[in-house]
């Protein structure tokens, strides 16, 4: 197992006061080596919240995550951010790209929290997953001369620079047309079978859903 | 791929924003930087003129009131190895137009050809007789051309110092007709002038030859100038030591054949004590005082007008006198009886006050021998010269009808031959006066020899000794020039809002950036960059940006540096007075402003990176605003609650104390108010965003909308709080008018007029007869005061002044005039002016000035002293007692009259005068004293305009800060302008919901304007009702004067110019929405 949420609570607002609301409640979860979870819901269910809990980029008001046995819920902003690096990967609806850089730098951005400069080892690996992808050949343009399938596979590639343990999807092909979706889809769900990372995915597309090793509803706050 | 690399390809990615940014940077550059440039521009343009008024001299040998040889220039050179050039210096009238054209305080030298080196210029060659060589402003004024002829009056220079006792004022001055020769410019010494002032003095050159015989003098000079740039003040004295001769001490030596004796007389008629003293090791001298008495009276009878000496005999006594036989048989008396002598004391401006002694006639003898030696009486011009009694001209009035046909037989027989004699001691005690105490010094002429003489007197006296001093003239002025008003500072503290304005326009910038870029932040967190590792990729873009800007903001600086130049040169020249400002950019000073920019953009970006770091990633991804914790909260709650009291209170404070309001306690009651106030609006802006809107109206919508972004409308609020506070608080600190300023106790001291003479006037203008003598007729009371020339210390000298000029006063006639700002502690309120006549037991000299002297013209405080060097040499420490508050005598130190005349005996007359008349008579009385006293160079202005031309230098200077502070206003506009033109890119979807829902397009608009119309009135009004507590004290005192209009008219441009922006802006982005609702559908 890689990942457990036990007990978690999350809510918005100020809890004295009567603009409080609650998102997740009492929330369990267990994530196993290379296993792939959908999660779905209806629209203010708590799935984004219940990823970013998941990726650290938010606290739970109460409740662990335990990640290959090591409770993270505790850790610095350092320790988070050093953990997010190096165990996780994103992929967001929108590809986040950053404009000012190409293909091949958005792929490496990953490195530089850690290391000065891209060695060998990380080039390499970019272009092995560049390639796998099939956008190598753009690996020169700006997302600006992409099209969104184009930096949605970017954006992938990048979440996996790392060699991380989990990668995090939030409705990573809400924003693609249904023919790219489906490209993403299935890119997605081979690579992460390839390279041997589990994965969470936020997603309202059934067919995505549908080829994932388990599907969990998020309603009333629980799974 | 490396961070550096990232940095630089997103600063080239967003560089239109980023340029924006540098905009900021360059200006605040540009200020900054601006600001030390014309500091080092104004004290270079100083030094430039230290050396245009000064030529090659560096040092000079001179005095007040004596006169020495015009050949110890060249033996002073012959010794030294440089060069020196003598020149004798007095203040005249220039008059041309046939009267219609007159100036005064024209600097008239004497030169000869020798000066040519001293101006490395050959116009001063072979000047002849009436040609002239005048300065190019001299020429300007008066309309005149080389080749023109016009009258001067030159200030009539005596050898005898023209208020001894017995001396005639029948001339102060000589005039003369003058051709020009050439017109002097900046570059051939037209501006020469020994004093430290920028201002370019009128300046006149003629023959020193012709000079000294109009003066009737031969062979003199007052003045030496000493080109020797490698010798200090100690070497050159010690060389003038060694060439100072009894000749240029004024002493000359006769043969008294009838007597076998020598006579050591001065030129100057009476002879200091310590030349006297110099002599005593001569064998056998005795020193000799003669005097003129009035008569000589025994039982009735009575003989006028006969001089009494003194005689070397240790038998009579001091009540005792000799009478020769004629008097003796014109009295009819003889020794044993009572003798009366009357005679006159002569006070300051000529008052004669009448005295008597009584003596007993110890003997009666011939008229020989001794007895007989008509020359102890002084060489008095108009006396001793004298054909007839009836042709005297002496200092005292002579009644003709006393003098008898034998009276007239004496004088034609014995001349001044002394008729009575009495003790050397007790002529001291009845008519020793501060000239000296001797007329002669006789010596046995078996005893005396040239080698003896001469060597006692280079022993004993010094040029020194005698207020003949050496001053390093070049250095003293290079130190004026750099110890002067400093500019840097000045136009610092002037631009603050302009610098201010700039830096929270590149933080506003900079965080727009910032904001445009959230997503990108919160992606480079979610990817494992620590907050400190994201700062530093945007700081190292925000070097970049800091670097570029300052760059840039350096070409902008010299622009910057050449329009206040321009404008220093005219719009405000008050504050300057002269046309030679020079810029002056020096590479450290750009390196310097370049590093200091620099440093203020990279500090500004980063407290800008850290504030807005402090936002959570998810926020950033989902754009909601930062929540402040609950200390902070707490803590701008109480400090608003603290800050509101306190400036309450203060303010209450003050409004009930007895005494005069205090204007720092005021501002910082303002500034407290400010902060308060701002405080408030905070808390209203988070309290409006929070609150639960029941209501939903219009007023709410724009509630909550402020509230959506606080920190960008805490920002619009700040900026136009703070600049309406600075320019409405300035505006509102104008004199333009002087209310209560007849007031006696007023900056006039109640007097109507202020006026100054060329030529000092020798008598009292308050004297009944004199006035009958000068044809005044009108009624009014004159105070006046003896002066001492010296540096202009008022705020119209950019120079630092060492040694003000000094005025003597009577200090019984300002009794409950004037007002003083600050004084030494141990003196009460109503004593100040009495406490003048105080003299410690160490010498000090208590002193009072106008407070704008003591602390910007001489840069000291009160209890400081301030050393300056007496007629005697000896130095005198004037100790600054009290400083007034503004008032006509401003650039002047007064001291009481009688420590005036006690260190400078020999300065004789008024040269400024305060008169008091009714208002009724003002006019005619201005009128009639310009005409009476034309001639010694009358200068009047009331003491209204006077105070008015001071006022003008501090309103200049706030001219100048409102200036500065409204561009600085300006660029809060912009500021205002890009925030609110982000704002509405951003909230385009928002315009087009609102579109959509119904609401028109001038409802749309009416939205906007009064969100942010509210937030730019609102700012407003808290800058100036901080302004108004601050400047409480001008609205409340008698002597305030505030102009309401200039205040009103600054609020009402403040905001018409925002509402104009606001509701351009906003027009506009709905006629933008307006494409993208029609691309839409």
């Amino acid at each position: 197992m890689i990942l457990q949420l036990k007990h978690i609570f999350k809510g918005y607002g100020d809890p004295q006061k009567n603009n409080f609301r609650k998102v997740l409640e009492d929330l369990d979860l267990e994530v196993h080596a290379n296993q792939k979870i959908a999660i779905a819901g209806p629209s203010g269910s708590g799935k984004t919240t219940l990823l970013n809990l998941i990726g650290t980029l938010d606290q739970p008001d109460s409740g662990e995550i335990i990640f290959k046995g090591t409770n993270i819920t505790g850790y610095s902003q350092k320790e988070l951010a050093y953990f997010r690096n190096r165990e996780l990967g994103f992929v967001f609806q929108m590809h986040h790209l950053l404009p000012q850089c190409t293909v091949w730098e958005n792929v490496l951005l990953p490195i530089l929290p850690i290391k000065k400069i891209a060695g060998k080892a990380e080039k390499d690996w970019a272009e092995y997953l560049l390639r796998k992808v099939g956008i190598w050949e753009l690996r020169n343009q700006k997302p600006s001369s992409l099209s969104g399938g184009e930096c949605q596979r970017t954006a992938v590639v990048r979440a996996l620079i790392n060699k991380p343990q989990l990668i995090l999807a939030d409705e990573p092909t809400g924003a693609l047309d249904e023919k790219n979706a489906g490209n993403l889809a299935e890119l997605i769900n081979h690579i992460s079978s390839e390279e041997g990372v589990s994965l969470i995915v936020v997603t309202h597309s059934a067919e995505l859903a549908s080829q994932m090793d388990k599907i969990y509803k998020l309603k009333n706050g629980q799974l | 791929m490396t961070r550096f690399a990232l940095i630089f390809k997103s600063f080239s990615h967003y560089l239109k924003a980023n340029l924006l940014v540098t905009l900021g940077v360059s200006i605040s550059t540009a200020v900054l930087t601006g600001s030390l440039i014309i500091g080092d521009s104004v004290t270079f343009s100083l030094e430039q003129s230290a050396f245009y008024r000064l030529g090659t001299t560096t040092h000079t040998v001179s005095t007040t009131d004596r006169y020495f040889r015009t050949q110890l220039a060249g033996e002073l050179a012959n010794k030294g190895g440089f060069k020196v050039a003598p020149v004798l210096m007095l203040e005249g009238i220039a008059v041309a137009a046939g009267g219609n054209e007159r100036v005064n305080k024209v600097q008239m030298t004497g030169i000869e050809n020798c000066f040519e080196e001293i101006a490395k210029s050959k116009i001063y060659l072979n000047l002849k007789d009436n040609e002239v060589i005048i300065s190019k402003n001299l020429a300007e004024r008066l309309h005149l051309k080389k080749g023109d002829s016009f009258i001067t009056r030159i200030k009539k220079a005596s050898l005898i110092p023209l208020n001894a006792p017995l001396v005639s004022d029948a001339e102060t001055s000589v005039s003369f007709q003058a051709t020009i020769k050439e017109i002097a410019d900046q570059q051939s010494m037209g501006f020469f002038n020994l004093k430290n002032s920028q201002t370019a003095p009128y300046n006149l050159f003629l023959s020193l030859d012709k000079l000294n015989s109009l003066m009737k003098f031969t062979g003199k000079a007052n003045c030496l100038l000493v080109s020797a740039p490698n010798f200090d003040n100690h070497r050159i004295s010690a060389l003038l030591d060694s060439c100072f001769t009894t000749w240029d001490a004024g002493l000359k030596v006769k043969e008294i054949p009838l007597l076998n004796e020598t006579e050591i007389t001065s030129e100057r008629v009476f002879i200091e004590d310590q030349i006297v003293t110099a002599f005593k090791p001569l064998r056998e001298s005795f020193a000799v005082l003669t005097y003129f008495a009035n008569s000589l009276e025994f039982n009735g009878k009575s003989t006028p007008y006969s001089f009494i000496s003194t005689i070397d005999d240790n038998e009579l006594k001091d009540n005792e006198i000799v009478i020769n036989s004629w008097v003796a048989s014109d009295l009819n008396a003889k020794p044993g009886d009572s003798l009366n002598v009357k005679y006159f004391e002569i006070g300051p401006l000529r008052q004669l006050v009448e005295k008597q002694v009584k003596f007993v006639i110890q003997n009666v003898v011939p008229i020989e021998g001794k007895y007989a030696d008509k020359d102890l009486m002084p060489s008095l011009p108009g006396l001793s010269d004298a054909g007839h009694c009836r042709d005297w001209e002496t200092g005292i009035p002579i009644r003709l009808e006393s003098i008898r046909a034998k009276d007239e037989g004496y004088w034609n027989q014995y001349k001044g031959t002394p008729k009575a004699f009495i003790s050397l001691k007790r002529a001291h005690q009845i008519w020793g006066n501060r000239f000296g105490n001797y007329t002669a010094i006789r010596i046995n002429s078996a005893d005396f020899s040239d080698k003896s003489y001469n060597a006692l007197f280079s022993a004993s006296i010094k040029p020194a000794n005698l207020g003949i001093l050496v001053q390093s003239v070049k250095e003293n002025g290079l130190k004026a020039a750099r110890n002067g008003v400093d500019f840097s500072q000045l136009f610092l503290g002037l631009s603050f809002f302009l610098l201010s304005a700039a830096i929270i326009l590149t933080a506003l910038l900079f965080l727009l950036n910032l904001e445009n870029r959230k997503t990108e932040i919160g992606t480079l967190l979610i990817l494992g960059f620590t907050r400190n590792q994201i700062r530093t990729l945007f700081l190292g873009e925000g070097v970049l940006i800091a670097i570029v800007g300052a760059l840039f903001g350096l070409l902008i600086a010299v622009i910057y540096t050449k329009l206040i130049f321009l404008a220093l040169n005219t719009l405000w020249w008050d504050v300057v007075r002269t046309s030679v400002l020079m810029v002056d950019i020096q590479t450290t000073t750009l390196i310097t402003g370049l590093i200091i920019s620099i440093l203020i953009a990279i500090l500004t970006i980063l407290i800008t990176i850290y504030r807005n770091f402090k936002r959570q990633a998810i926020e950033l991804q989902r754009q909601q605003d930062h929540q402040q914790s609950f200390l902070l909260k707490r803590i701008k709650k109480w400090l608003m609650f603290a800050s509101l009291i306190l400036a309450l209170g203060l303010t209450a404070y003050q409004l009930f104390i007895p005494e005069s309001l205090n204007s720092s306690l005021f501002f910082v009651s303002a500034s407290f108010m400010l902060l308060g106030l701002l405080l408030l609006a905070d808390f209203s802006l988070h309290w409006y965003g929070r609150k639960l809107v029941v209501s939903v109206s219009l007023v709410s919508l724009n509630q909550r909308n402020r509230s959506q972004n606080i920190g960008r409308s805490l920002t619009v609020i700040i900026l136009f709080a703070l600049g309406t506070f600075l320019v409405v608080s300035t505006g509102a600190n104008r004199h333009d008018s002087l209310s209560n300023i007849m007031d006696k106790r007023s900056g006039t001291g109640g007097y109507q007029y202020f006026a100054e003479t060329t030529i000092p006037v020798l008598f009292s203008l308050n004297d009944k007869d004199r006035r009958l003598k000068e044809g005044i007729t009108t009624s009014f009371f004159a105070d006046q005061f003896s002066k001492i020339d010296g540096d202009d210390a008022s705020c119209l000298n950019l120079n630092r002044a060492t040694n003000p000029a000094i005025l003597g006063a009577d200090t019984g006639i300002f009794k409950d005039r004037f007002s003083f700002e600050s004084k030494c502690p141990e003196i009460q309120n109503s004593e100040v002016w009495e406490a003048l006549n105080n003299t410690s037991s160490d010498g000090v000299v208590p002193a009072i000035a106008d407070q704008t002297v003591i602390e910007w013209g001489l840069g000291m405080k009160v209890g400081d002293t301030i050393t300056y060097k007496n007629n005697r040499g000896e130095p005198l420490k004037l100790k600054l007692i009290a400083g007034l508050s503004s008032s006509i005598f401003q650039g002047f130190i007064l001291i009481s009259e009688t420590n005036f005349q006690k260190n400078f005996p020999t300065n004789s007359g008024s040269q400024l005068f305060l008169i008091d008349v009714t208002e009724n008579n003002a006019q005619k009385t201005g009128e009639e004293l310009g005409s009476v006293f034309r001639d010694y160079g009358w200068e009047m202005t009331t003491t209204r305009q006077r105070l008015m031309e001071f006022n003008s230098v501090t309103n200049t200077y706030l001219s100048i800060f409102l200036a500065l502070g409204a561009l600085g206003l300006i660029l809060g506009t912009v500021g205002l302008a890009v925030a609110l033109a982000r704002s509405l890119i951003e909230r385009n979807s928002e315009m087009v919901l609102l579109r959509s829902l119904g609401f028109s397009r001038r409802q749309v608009v009416s939205l906007l304007v009064r969100e942010y119309g509210v937030l730019l009135i609102w700012g407003v009004i808290i800058g100036f009702i901080s302004a108004v507590v601050a400047v409480l004290p001008n609205f409340l005192s008698a002597k305030g004067n505030t102009s309401f209009l200039t205040v009103l008219l600054i609020v009402a441009i403040i905001i018409l110019n925002g509402i104009f922006w606001i509701i351009g802006l906003s027009f506009y982005s709905v006629r933008e929405n307006k494409k993208i609702v029609n691309k839409t559908y």
